[in-house]
């Protein structure tokens, strides 16, 4: 397999991972709005117990806080998965002006003008390895941000304790409020099993 | 890439083709370049896939970094889609091509390529000595198409018009204009939509002086085939699909 074909395939990689990252950014956004409901749900049934589920009305509106950050974390993602995509084009588009001056080069050996084009491939070299680095900073600070989902996605979980433990005071309510609970928990094992899947999808989009 | 000088005077005028590597299934295109000094400028480069055939041919020629511009014709791939590739190398290249594709030739590379549009009625290009006219061929077959007129060296560089589909290896130049017209035939039918602008080019071009048609793809006609084919075009039917072919 030539260093082309090589490139065109590390590259077909990076935009499916990219895009795989998106899709799955895009399931954690409507998960995050099923929090968000099964949170307003919760509410209306604490009102409705009134005095018997006191203690559940700062609990909804944490969980809906919850998902409101998780709404606006995938955003700040997805705005930089897309930063990384054009990153990974332009990576493209240079490796493969490279290569071909490359094959350009070999074929022309006997012309006076072999020197000019060598100075323009070492300029696009260093200009490639500049924006590796550029390129890494901007996929470690995705990391980080899916890091920052989990922070939310633990509190979510801490949550969800509470909650069924203010649940056993709620009396005729408890069994609906328990469901509010039980809902919030898959909610966040959904989404705790996507970001897995799209952490692993980030690490490989090292670029060559 | 066969390399052949078309005219050489104070600059020069080169044709670059019959690429023996290009893969099989793309259409075999002819590139040109006129070096000017310091200046060259080259027309319709062609596709991806033959990049580093033309820019090792181009460079046979001219310096890198006197390669200051680039004409296309129109918006097919085969004429422009390696754009990407050239800006990437030479970002201060001008692209000249017609302003109504900006937007769409504009995909071929990252953008941001500095695009001079050219306005339907046309316009021209001066390079270092010499200038160069644009002669609008709309409708011939793209709806904004341009060919390259060279009033001195009395080349027409025509585009699509006067292409012909043939074998591998063929000559740069019509020999015998009888049986080249039968390659000339379907692609001029069927990719050429319009009688009306087929006659208004004809009209035109009659009046330019012309010693080379230089087609984009086929052969060139030089001398009397210029006004044989002229003639011949003149006569044909074209934008046969809108009867089902």
């Amino acid at each position: 397999m030539s260093v082309d074909q090589k490139n065109m395939e590390a590259s077909a990689r990076q935009f499916l991972a990219i895009a795989s990252v998106q899709a799955e950014l895009f399931a954690v956004k409507q998960i995050s709005r099923r929090i968000s409901l099964s949170a307003k749900n919760a509410k209306a049934i604490a009102a409705r117990a009134g005095s018997q589920a006191m203690g559940f009305h700062p609990i909804t509106d944490f969980i809906d806080d919850v998902a409101i950050n998780i709404t606006q974390l995938v955003e700040r993602i997805n705005a930089e998965a897309l930063k990384l995509s054009s990153f990974a084009i332009a990576n493209r588009n240079r490796s493969k002006t490279i290569e071909e001056m490359k094959v350009s080069s070999r074929n022309m050996v006997k012309y006076a003008d072999h020197n000019g084009m060598k100075k323009r491939i070492e300029e696009l070299e260093k200009k490639k390895k500049q924006f590796m680095v550029g390129y890494k900073r901007k996929n470690g600070d995705l990391l980080e941000l899916l890091a920052e989902i989990r922070n939310q996605l633990q509190a979510a979980e801490m949550i969800c304790t509470t909650s069924r433990t203010e649940a056993t005071r709620a009396g005729d309510f408890q069994s609906n409020l328990e469901v509010v609970a039980d809902e919030v928990s898959l909610a966040v094992n959904n989404i705790k099993e996507t970001l897995q899947s799209s952490k692993y999808h980030l690490s490989q989009l090292s670029l060559r | 890439m066969i390399t052949q000088t078309l005219y050489d005077g104070s600059y020069q005028w080169v044709v670059m083709g019959r690429d023996p590597d290009k893969p099989e299934k793309i259409i075999d295109t002819n590139q040109y370049i006129v070096i000017d000094g310091d200046r060259t400028l080259l027309i319709d480069p062609g596709g991806m896939e033959i990049f580093s055939a033309v820019l090792a041919a181009t460079l046979s020629v001219s310096k890198l970094e006197h390669i200051t511009d680039i004409f296309a014709s129109h918006q097919d791939p085969d004429i422009i889609s390696s754009l990407g590739l050239w800006h990437e190398m030479l970002p201060d290249i001008n692209l000249h091509a017609s302003n109504l594709w900006e937007g769409f030739i504009r995909h071929f590379s990252s953008g941001d390529v500095n695009y001079v549009p050219i306005p339907d009625k046309g316009g021209s290009i001066r390079l270092e000595t010499t200038e160069l006219q644009y002669i609008p061929a709309h409708y011939l077959h793209s709806s904004a198409n341009f060919n390259i007129y060279d009033p001195n060296a009395r080349i027409l560089m025509s585009g699509d018009i006067g292409a012909a589909l043939e074998a591998p290896g063929s000559p740069m130049y019509v020999d015998d204009f009888d049986s080249h017209k039968e390659k000339m035939q379907f692609f001029h039918k069927r990719w050429m939509p319009s009688n009306e602008a087929k006659k208004d080019w004809i009209r035109r071009v009659r009046d330019l002086d012309i010693d080379i048609i230089a087609p984009q793809h086929g052969r060139l006609f030089k001398g009397d085939d210029v006004k044989r084919f002229l003639d011949w075009f003149e006569d044909l039917d074209v934008g046969i699909a809108i009867h089902g072919s």
